[in-house]
């Protein structure tokens, strides 16, 4: 199919774009440097006001970035955009193609399985209900490395399958040899099917996305061949803590407004964000399997962020990656608290840290490279800007009788720039917002406003804390200590007094010391820094406040997804209640179940394949075998509950003597467990 | 699901009784399994079992005609343990070659 005709140039109008947007930052920047220079005290030495002036200069760049980044947004969005990959939401979903079906992707590790389970289903109704399901089949990947977890997941997939008349629709792989991670996991599925799926569709774990919007994604990939990848922009939804309520408002009341202003600057050199995106697999299968890398320490190995890289490599190949700004219908959950976003944000940092070895790599497109050091920047930038306020606060301390910065026209002129470039992009979202006639999805005006006031007052809390923690990480990461890539927590819950005070003390004893000196020695710099420190000293106490849950009804940071929600968010909450209460979801332990109920190892054994055993291997797991009718599962380690899970003989023999008990022996041992 | 026995029958027809529940059976049916291999049981050996040898045999003699049964009524189905589901459409294997990442 050929490309529209307003598509074939985007790369003479990307470069247009990006030099307008980085003339108008280079100005900002000019401006603003060169009055800081001009206002910092002569007696500072040269040195001395470079060490405030370099920070200062790379802490605007990102800061006047992303509020261009809005300003662009907000033009697009008023003139609908050009260079839209996707079809008007108004307009009918074009035919998709009859050739092949596209593969969802779930890859998942460890993951709550009523979770997962409900949100298939939830998708997978949707696509019913819209018409499109023989277009597509799901693929759950499983890397659990738990038995009790696979277990679930196997029977669950079974039990989904069986009440949605859904086998060889839905299908199930428990990878044994778990190597390269969530990227290894996507490539072992291309290895194995790759080739009978022209495009992917690569979701999360708490991935939400609706019939349509699959169907539309399908759709633009069949319109436009030189496309190798289209991101959907990501909404969050579904928690109700304060901080996850406040995150979702955020998301859907500026997203819309950012999401534009990348696609205006970034077009056809978008980022890839892991999640809920469709990719040419062939593309993908000949360009993006992920080397090792070299380096020593803790930013060698297997790639951690594999997303942003894999567009690179798709760019480099001549393929074009896309944000589809204006899709609705693709959501996910935000962390629960800020402690959950905090655990994230670890791995990310190392992940994005890697990049720093990708970005010096042959023929990396130059936008992608930025990309990626704009990654590197979301957490070094906060190291800079820790360091940056000790500079100002040892100048503050050594001259205590000088003003750092001193009272003038332009002076005031910076801090009104700053305050700009910090808070104005939120008009941009309420303008919008009233422009589509959607305030009362927002809970009318009053909610809205209470809403902005509540979230920037969180916001400015929160700041000071992401500063202090993303400058551990990343001294942490250089220094070689590796962060774990575990399950994210994906359910709210209330943070204990105790466990803040523990997590946060490292922050909040130097807010206090930081506070009191700048208080005693120098007042006025202690009034400049004071929304910082109080981020500090409140670390604790802001941590456990915003871990609250609010009712879904509250007032308070109400979005269209509660007062609207598409079908998928509508379904999914009774889907998910329904699983959380089948018997190999609530069963304590799945391995005693498998073993105990026969219908339950019927089907386990539905796909463990019958394997031959040596002689030897098989006298030894008599012994193992003995010992468990002997002193019950507890007696098992995971090592040895997977041998008997993996060899279908053993299993079945195990369950008949089980059952064969005598009665203390049967009641105590095993169906006390189950 | 504890259960206190009043005999060795009792204690052996309760673990019966909850095997065959495991099964999804209805009670009618259940009664009529567990008298009938209690009633062959009695017939070939008496009352000279052990609690445990009776609950081996009853349980044996339960799996047994379950399997009987589930012949009948689902004559094509393969036995329990023997069925081999899909999980996932017959692989047809691609190989991939590593990205090349040469420092500039």
């Amino acid at each position: 199919m050929l490309q529209t005709p307003s598509m074939v140039n985007w790369r003479h109008t990307a470069r247009q774009r990006r030099t307008l947007v980085f003339g108008i930052i280079a100005v900002i920047l000019l401006w603003s440097v060169a009055w800081l220079g001009a206002s910092l005290p002569a007696i500072l030495p040269w040195w001395w006001q470079a060490l405030i002036l370099v920070p200062f200069a790379i802490l605007l760049f990102w800061l006047a970035l992303g509020f261009v980044t809005a300003v662009t947004g907000l033009w697009v969005l008023m003139r609908r955009g050009r260079f839209r990959v996707l079809s008007a939401a108004n307009e009918p979903v074009p035919p998709l193609p009859q050739h092949s079906t596209t593969a969802i992707l779930l890859p998942i590790y460890n993951e709550d399985v009523a979770y997962v389970f409900a949100g298939i289903k939830s998708m997978y109704q949707s696509l019913q209900a819209g018409g499109w399901l023989e277009h597509f089949e799901f693929y759950v990947l499983s890397d659990s490395d738990k038995s009790r977890q696979w277990l679930r997941e196997g029977a669950a997939w079974q039990d989904l399958c069986d009440e949605l008349e859904a086998h060889g629709r839905i299908h199930y792989r428990h990878r044994r040899h778990r190597i390269k991670k969530k990227s290894g996991n996507i490539m072992d599925f291309c290895r194995r099917w790759g080739n009978r799926h022209e495009y992917m569709i690569v979701l999360d774990a708490d991935s939400l996305v609706t019939g349509e919007t699959f169907a539309r994604l399908v759709a633009a990939m069949e319109h436009h061949p030189k496309i190798g990848l289209i991101q959907t922009p990501l909404y969050a939804t579904g928690l109700h803590t304060l901080f996850a309520r406040s995150q979702q408002f955020v998301n859907r009341l500026y997203g819309p407004v950012f999401f534009a202003g990348l696609h205006y600057w970034w077009m056809g050199e978008s980022q890839y964000w892991g999640h809920n995106v469709i990719i040419r697999t062939q593309a993908f299968m000949q360009h993006c399997d992920l080397p090792r890398l070299e380096a020593s320490g803790a930013l060698g190995g297997d790639i951690l962020s594999h997303d942003f890289v894999e567009a690179a490599l798709l760019n480099r190949a001549g393929w074009e990656t896309w944000l589809a700004f204006d899709l609705d219908g693709s959501f996910e959950r935000p962390p629960p608290t800020i402690t959950d976003g905090l655990k994230r944000d670890r791995r990310w940092c190392l992940g994005n840290l890697q990049h720093w070895q990708i970005i010096w790599s042959r023929d990396i497109p130059h936008m992608q490279r930025f990309l990626m050091l704009g990654g590197i920047m979301s957490y070094v930038g906060s190291l800079i800007w820790l360091f940056w306020l000790i500079v100002l606060t040892v100048t503050a301390l050594t001259y205590p009788d000088e003003n750092i910065i001193e009272e003038s026209i332009f002076s005031h002129s910076i801090l009104w720039i700053t305050v700009v470039l910090l808070f104005l992009y939120k008009m941009f979202g309420v303008i919008h917002t009233v422009k589509r006639g959607c305030v009362e999805l927002f809970g009318g005006f009053a909610n809205l406003w209470m809403g902005i006031v509540t979230e920037t007052l969180m916001s400015i809390l929160i700041a000071p804390i992401r500063m202090m923690y993303y400058s551990r990480f990343v001294i942490e990461i250089l220094m070689g200590k590796r962060a774990n890539w575990g399950t994210q927590q994906r359910e709210g819950y209330r943070m204990s007094w105790a466990s803040a005070l523990r997590e946060y003390a490292w922050i909040m004893i130097p807010g206090v010391l930081w506070a009191l000196t700048l208080i005693v020695v120098n007042p006025v710099a202690f009034a400049w820094t004071s929304p910082v420190l109080l981020g500090l000293i409140l670390s604790a106490p802001v941590a456990v406040l915003t871990s609250f849950e609010l009712k879904p009804k509250t007032g308070l940071f109400i979005t269209p997804d509660l007062i609207q929600p598409m079908d998928v968010l509508q379904t999914f909450p009774a889907n998910h209640l329904d699983l959380s209460e089948r018997s190999y979801v609530t069963t304590h332990d799945p391995f005693t179940r498998v073993v105990v109920d026969p219908l339950a190892q019927q089907q386990h054994l539905a796909y463990v394949p019958r394997r031959q055993v040596p002689a030897k291997t098989r006298q030894q797991r008599d012994e193992l075998l003995n010992r468990a009718l002997r002193m019950g599962p507890v007696s098992l380690s995971e090592a040895e509950r997977q041998i008997f899970l993996e060899d279908s003989a053993l299993l079945s023999r195990l369950h008949a003597a089980v059952w064969q008990l005598p009665e203390k022996q049967f009641q105590q041992q095993w169906l006390s467990h189950l | 699901m504890s259960l206190v026995p009043s005999g060795l029958w009792e204690v052996a027809r309760q673990r019966a009784a909850l095997y065959c529940q495991f099964h999804h059976i209805n009670e009618y049916d259940k009664q009529q399994l567990i008298d009938k291999a209690c009633t062959k049981l009695a017939a070939m050996y008496g009352t000279s079992l052990s609690e445990l040898e009776l609950i081996q045999y009853l349980i044996q003699e339960v799996q047994i005609q379950l399997q009987h049964k589930a012949a009948i009524h689902h004559p094509s189905q393969p036995q329990p343990g023997y069925r081999r589901a899909q999980t996932g459409p017959t692989l047809k294997r691609s190989s991939i070659r590593a990205a090349v990442l040469e420092r500039i």
